[in-house]
């Protein structure tokens, strides 16, 4: 059975003008370009933007990519940057939110749409969770554990040292599961050994 | 007391760590409560994660940057604009020659599902639409609902493209200069793969200045339109695609 070609050789393909070779890298990339903008940005609408503006950066810088990181990594960080020009662009234009929202997301509870991961209880705490917690926190949680990079790829994302992604990563979990209340849950098993102050 | 917040990440994930650090880190947990209590909170918050399923991406999701690279062109601009012009000439002439037959036998004959598809639909007399010539100016502020709206208010019917006064020359009345930049702004984004622009909206998506064209496309020379595709892009920047939506005919 013939394997379908890595990523390198479509982009290969591509340069040297095989259009549909770009097709099948969009196909390919596409459920989880989308899926990491809709966690990072908690909107279904936004995130089609930035996952459409990520597709289109990749086209147009597609022959400057050097190939000294995976395409995928490099793809992460367009999608990551899209999705932060998103949020960037709809800070300057709050009166298109709902009233009251502001730029805090903080103040919202769930997804504006229909959402096949909001069909169980624990899902939707965490999907909203997600939208509760500081963005370099909730970046790193979604690179780590939704789009399941490493802690190394996920500092080449960020462009940070890998220490700090990792600290991120704790930080943000802590805040997410904060968010979604189980703090309460499990003090009652941390309190016999509480006296200690951080 | 200082908390090695780098190395919970790991530890949590219950993956390998160096055993020097395994060590210490466990001597530090053994006498912190902070640490294990966001332990603990941190790995409630993995679980939960993990059952967070993927969502089905819209389809339309990479559709202008696949268009744009169907458009491409290693040639000099000059010469790809040339290039432009007669594939838009030729589309024109093939699409008011063959649109009028669609429903006829001959159409029929066609094997291909996105033909059928359109033959399906397409029991009236197909409507016969105009290159834009003019930008119309609207007050609507556009966001992707409504694109996506604008693109479905064509579907199902079938279209003729009337060779306007101009002929089969796409290029603007040398007199509507206005129509003539907005025209090329929007050909920039699409670089010559959007089809024949019978609209031309100068009008605003979520609050930005913005031009909408609205495209007939077809699946390739001589074979009728089937599809209708809105771009939006910024008048203030040709190469920022705002958003898109497409709808079958």
């Amino acid at each position: 059975m013939q394997h379908p070609p890595p990523d390198d050789e479509l982009i290969r393909r591509f340069l040297a003008g095989d259009t549909d070779a770009f097709t099948r890298l969009v196909e390919r990339h596409r459920q989880r370009v989308y899926n990491l903008c809709l966690r990072l940005l908690g909107d279904a609408d936004d995130a089609a933007d930035a996952a459409q503006d990520t597709f289109v950066s990749v086209f147009t810088k597609l022959d400057r990519f050097r190939g000294d990181a995976a395409f995928t990594t490099w793809m992460h960080r367009i999608a990551v940057n899209a999705c932060y020009d998103v949020t960037r662009r709809r800070r300057r234009q709050p009166m298109l939110r709902l009233a009251g929202d502001g730029d805090a997301p903080v103040e919202e509870t769930g997804s504006p749409v229909p959402d096949p991961a909001d069909e169980l209880a624990g899902t939707r705490d965490v999907v909203a969770a997600l939208r509760a917690i500081p963005e370099e926190f909730r970046t790193a949680v979604v690179l780590a554990d939704l789009q399941d990079l490493s802690y190394e790829e996920a500092a080449k994302v960020l462009d940070v040292p890998i220490g700090t992604v990792k600290s991120r990563v704790h930080r943000g979990r802590v805040a997410l599961a904060r968010a979604m209340g189980l703090e309460s849950r499990e003090h009652d098993r941390a309190a016999g050994a509480s006296q200690e102050q951080a | 007391m200082t908390h090695p917040d780098d190395l919970l990440a790991a530890y949590e994930d219950g993956g390998a760590l160096p055993d020097g650090e395994r060590a210490a880190l466990e001597r530090h947990l053994a006498t912190c409560a902070r640490c294990r209590e966001e332990v603990a909170l941190a790995q409630g918050a993995r679980r939960a994660l993990a059952g967070v399923p993927d969502v089905e991406a819209p389809a339309t999701i990479g559709q202008t940057a696949i268009a744009r690279a169907g458009g491409r062109s290693r040639a000099p601009t000059w010469y790809r604009w040339v290039g432009v012009a007669a594939g838009v000439a030729a589309a024109i002439v093939a699409l008011a020659l063959l649109l009028p037959n669609v429903g006829s036998k001959g159409a029929a004959q066609r094997a291909e599902p996105a033909a059928a598809a359109a033959e399906a639909t397409a029991t009236g007399p197909p409507t016969t639409v105009s290159a834009a010539t003019g930008i119309e100016h609207q007050g609507t502020n556009y966001d992707a609902m409504s694109v996506a709206e604008l693109a479905r208010s064509y579907g199902g019917r079938a279209y003729a493209v009337s060779l306007s006064a101009g002929g089969q020359d796409q290029t603007p009345a040398p007199q509507d200069s206005a129509f003539s930049s907005a025209s090329t702004c929007l050909g920039q984004a699409a670089a010559g793969g959007q089809g024949v622009l019978i609209r031309l909206v100068d009008a605003r998506f979520q609050g930005t200045p913005a031009f909408l064209g609205v495209y007939l496309t077809s699946p390739g020379a001589g074979q009728p339109a089937n599809a209708v595709r809105v771009l939006v892009v910024r008048k203030d920047d040709c190469s920022q695609v705002l958003s898109s939506a497409w709808a079958k005919l």
